[in-house]
Formats: structure tokens, sequence, C-alpha cells
């Protein structure tokens, strides 16, 4: 049941199906986009550079959400599409000379065009046994990325990714790119939120829910699944190009296989279903991951006899760890909490 | 006998599913006005006429027509966008939507707004969003829904589950409503509610969601329902039509009696 502010009646059908429903939450809104602003201008290039990865991944995160969240076609070759769409505006701008502003929704078709191709073969698959050929779309990449393309890409070399300028202004600081990522997806998670509440988002829920019900009640099926794989890849596109351009340079290692699993296993700590919940993994995935670099190494200088092997288990095991007590006390995610915590929070102090 | 009268003709229908005959040289009329009952035994064929004609099983002979047109080669999903919505036996529901979602995912084939035009939630799609809003709480208010409105299907008790999908059904304007076992489960409350709501959907005035009420095919199992409401019953054993008639011939139908008592 959607809880609702006391006190708040709707009038019209618009107000019942509006996220923003009161001067409230109005007014939160546009303090978060002035703090997403003016907040980082007193941030040191640390904590910026962990705020454009955790940008860039949300972006990838909503694709995965649109993917496995909403149509449940679990996808565990996400990181290859990210790669992907790095790879097609990296290899644009390098030589075509292309400005980065058109080599990135490029990036993003480009990315969504392979999943097409790739999303084909759900016709005949669905849900988990999906991951055996969104697995195979990741070894297809590093094969194109390392061989097929081999002249332009430079192999196992890796290619240099040029710099966003528009008009002149290069987004070289780490506070300018921070400011380009957070618009983009601030842009893109408005974007996925209104796909999954129109009839698209219905229909992807659809047929995640009942697929045979779906496509009695007239849903083509198969378009939209297609649909939902070329949208998703399209956002890991547009997240992995941002990232490519932010670090500089790319080669496939950067996109290893391990990433595609967090990508799916962070999702579901995140919570499936649920814009929000791409945003919560996202967050999670990176500062869980940023803890463990800080708190690693100091462990290793404590227990001398690990020699180094705290720091290279210790992210494994504790993601290893979190992910299955999500999966065993909240299987809904953190989105969910989130949910129940505003209902709480409405309803104060009548917790009934 | 096809007649303009009719809204769907089924003819000689064979289905088997390797040595088993579901249907064999079934025919099958649906008039534009009636509710029509298909009884009969359980694996007598009740449901493979209704998956047949959604286009969930795929005959091996004969034709199916929607209003004069063949629709046997046609996907599910443009069977279903031609006007014929059904229900399911076991619920199928979307059970991760809302009430009011599971019926605009209903309203889905009506839906014009384009992928692209969902992205920007203003303009275009929203006034289309807050049309097909007000259709959606129509049928909700007619099915008695409002009260589960938002909230998920998945909570939702088994009589009421029943109503959305009735419902979801209704949001699509059918012209032909088939119905798999809509009492199958239910209390006596439960049962008479829903034996009021498919007489009042095919008498209710629908002017602003359905233009003409649909032909509604019956498949059950609760005959003193399928007696009281039906203008037509149907019956059938082993995948053959063994009767057909008003309520009252059925009853005293010799073959029907044979079928269901084994006498």
């Amino acid at each position: 049941m959607k809880g609702r502010p006391c006190g708040v009646f709707d009038i019209r059908y618009s107000q019942d199906m509006a996220i923003l429903r009161t001067k409230t939450h109005w007014a939160l809104f546009i303090l978060f986009l002035v703090s997403l602003f003016v907040v980082p201008t007193f941030l040191n290039g640390h904590i910026l550079s962990l705020g454009v990865i955790i940008g860039t991944t949300m972006i990838s995160m909503f694709g995965v959400q649109i993917m496995i969240g909403y149509t449940y076609q679990i996808t565990l070759g996400h990181a290859g599409f990210v790669g992907f769409g790095a790879y097609v505006s990296a290899l644009l701008m390098h030589h075509l000379g292309w400005n980065f502003f058109f080599a990135l929704p490029m990036a993003g078709l480009g990315a969504a065009l392979y999943g097409l191709i790739i999303g084909t073969s759900s016709l005949r698959c669905k849900g988990l046994y999906m991951v055996i050929p969104t697995i195979s779309s990741h070894f297809i990449f590093f094969y194109l990325a390392n061989e097929v393309f081999r002249k332009w890409t430079y192999g196992s070399d890796g290619i240099e990714c040029g710099m966003p300028v528009l008009f002149g202004f290069a987004f070289d600081s780490d506070l300018r790119y921070f400011y380009l990522v957070a618009v983009i997806s601030v842009l893109l998670g408005i974007v996925a939120k209104n796909l999954v509440r129109t009839k698209t988002g219905r229909a992807f829920v659809a047929i995640r829910d009942n697929d045979i019900a779906a496509e009695v009640m007239g849903i083509d099926i198969f378009r939209y699944k297609l649909l939902s794989f070329a949208i998703g890849n399209f956002y890991a596109g547009i997240g992995g190009a941002l990232w490519g351009h932010y670090v500089g340079y790319i080669n496939t290692e950067f996109f290893p296989i391990l990433d595609s699993v967090y990508y799916a296993a962070f999702c579901v700590v995140g919570g499936l279903g649920s814009i929000m919940g791409a945003v919560f993994a996202a967050f999670f995935w990176r500062l869980l991951g940023e803890g463990i670099n800080y708190v690693a190494p100091l462990l290793d200088a404590i227990l001398p006899m690990s020699a180094g092997n705290i720091i290279s288990s210790m992210g494994l095991i504790i993601f290893a760890v979190l992910t299955i007590l999500f999966l065993i006390f909240e299987p809904r995610g953190i989105a969910h909490r989130w949910e129940l915590f505003k209902q709480s929070y409405r309803l104060h102090p009548f917790n009934y | 006998m096809k007649t303009k009268k009719d809204i769907l003709n089924l003819e000689g229908i064979h289905l088997s599913f390797g040595g088993v005959q579901a249907l064999s040289g079934m025919d099958l009329d649906i008039r534009r006005d009636e509710i029509l009952a298909i009884i009969g035994p359980n694996g007598s064929g009740k449901t493979s006429i209704l998956n047949s004609i959604s286009g969930f099983y795929r005959p091996q002979k004969g034709n199916i027509y929607f209003q004069e047109k063949r629709i046997n080669d046609l996907k599910p999903s443009k069977i279903a966008a031609m006007g014929i919505a059904r229900t399911f036996q076991n619920l199928a529901l979307y059970t991760g939507l809302s009430t009011v979602d599971n019926l605009l995912a209903g309203r889905h084939i009506k839906m014009k707004q384009s992928f692209l035009s969902g992205l920007f939630y203003f303009g275009l799609a929203l006034r289309s969003e807050v049309e097909h809003r007000r259709q959606v709480e129509y049928i909700m208010d007619f099915l008695e829904l409002q009260p589960y409105r938002h909230q998920y299907v998945g909570i939702l008790p088994y009589g009421v589950r029943k109503r959305v999908e009735l419902g979801r059904a209704l949001a699509m304007e059918p012209k032909v409503l088939l119905l798999d076992e809509p009492m199958a489960g239910m209390n006596m409350e439960e049962k008479e509610d829903m034996a009021r709501f498919v007489l009042d959907i095919r008498e209710a005035k629908w002017e602003s969601v359905i233009k003409e009420s649909p032909a509604i095919v019956l498949v059950e199992h609760e005959m003193d329902v399928v007696m009281d409401i039906s203008d037509r019953v149907v019956t059938l054993d082993w995948g053959k039509k063994i009767a057909e008639g008003t309520p009252d011939e059925i009853k005293e139908d010799p073959a029907v009696i044979k079928a269901y008592l084994g006498a």
C-alpha cells in the first residue's frame, strides 16, 4: 500500500500518480539538486572521484535493474556491455575525432544494438537460463575487443579515451567531471523511473510476473524482451563510456566477468524491481569497496602472517557474505527497507 | 452454422497431444449477445477450447473465425488485440503490480503512447496515463475494487484476485470474454458476487468504457450458477460435443446425465 503524508488528499488522478506530491517533497528535491551542485565544491579530489564512480555505476545499474529487476532476464554479462559502450565511444573519439557528446549517445546505442543481438536468445530462454547467453556475450566482447578489431582497439594494450569538451569547455578536473556525471545520472534516473511507471514498464513487469498471461493479454513478449535488453544495455553503454573517459584509458581487463556478477548481486542487495534499488546498489557497492580498500591494508599491517592475502581476498569474502546475508534477511533489498522507513516516518508518531 | 449473429466460430477443431485427443471435430458458434456456458467432466476439453481460441494451443485441424476472419495462425498477442480477453483457471495475475497497475497493464493494447513518450512524464504520456486511469477507475468502481487500489495483488485474498483478473480482462474492452472457472474455489457469497458481475457485464451500461457488451464464454463446474445465468449451454465429453441447448434442455438431456453420472 502506498503510504501518503497525513492530511494530503488527491483530487485528480495526476496527483495520485505524481512522485513529488507535496510541497515538502518539492522542497527536498530542490534542496537535493542544489546540494548536488554546491557540496562538491568543498570536497577533495578523492571523494569526487568516488562520486564519479558511484554515478557511472549507478547509470549502469539502472540498466541491470530494468533487465533483472523489471523483466527478470538475469544478465551476467553486464560488465561486458559496459565495456562495449566504453570502447565504442573511445574508438569514435580516437579514430574519427568525434566530440564526446556525440560519441556518448553512440556508445549507448552501440551497446543497445549489441544487446539486441544477444537478446534474440531470449526468444527461447527466460529467467535464470538467460545467464548462459549473457555470459557468452561477455566473452564475445573480449574476443571482439582483443582479436577481431585488434587493428583499432590495439588489443590488450588498451586504448586511450579522449577528454569531453563542450564548446571549448573541457571537463578536465574531478569537479567538472563530477558535475557532468551528476547531471547525466539524475536525468537518466528520472527517465528510467518514468519508463517503468508507464506502458513499457508495466509490460516488462507483466512479462516478469507471468509471461503466459502477458501474451494472452496482448503484450508482444519477444518485442518487449528485446526492448528491455536494448534499454538495459543502453544504460550500460552510457555508464561505461562515462567511466572510460574519466579513467582516460581502457582495456578489456577493466571489465572482468566478476564485475558482471557484482552488478547482478548488488542489484539484489539494492532491491529488485525498484529504480531506487539501483541507486542504493551503486552506493552500497562502491562505498563498501572503498571501505575495504581502506581497511584491508591496515589489517595486513596488523597481521604480519597474512602476507598481503587479506588485501586480495577480503573484498571478495565480504561482498559474498553480505549478499548471502541480504538474501536471507532482506531478499527485497535496501529499497524495501527504505519504503518501510518512509511509511513509518509518515505515520509517526502513530505507528500502527 | 455460421450466421451474422455469430462473433466467433469454431469449425471442426482437432487438437491432440501425442496420442491424447483433446478435441475432435469440435464445432462451436458463439453469438454476439449471449452468455455461453461450456460444461463437462474433468478432461473433457473445456479449457482446451479456450486455449485454442486465445492462440495458446494450435489445433492440428479446423478453423477458428473471429468476426469472419481466420485467427488460427495469429500470435496470442495479436488475437488479444483483436478483442478476445480471458481469465485463467489458476490465477495468472501480475503479482508484483498493484491492482490499478494490473488493470492498466490490461489496457496495454489500448494505449497508443510510444515508449519514447513514456520517458518524459508530461504532455502526451501524462494525458494518456490519466485518461486510461479514468477508465480503469470505472472498472474498479464496477467490480468494487477501490479498497485494494494501491495494494500489491500478491497479498490480496483469493476471491479479490479473481475479481482483479476479471477487471484486467474487462480493461481490454473485449468483444469476447472467455472466463475459465471464475467461481472455482470461492465461497457462497463470493460466488454470488461473481455471478452478479458476470450478469452485469452483459447488462450494465458501459458507455464510458465499453461501447458494446462482450459475448461471454463461461467454463464452469458450478452447475447451479451455470443453469441460472447462461443463455445457452454446451456439454463436452472426451473432446466431443454431446449436447447443446438452453439450460432447461441440457438438464433433461440423457447424454449429459450419462456423462455426469456415468450411468
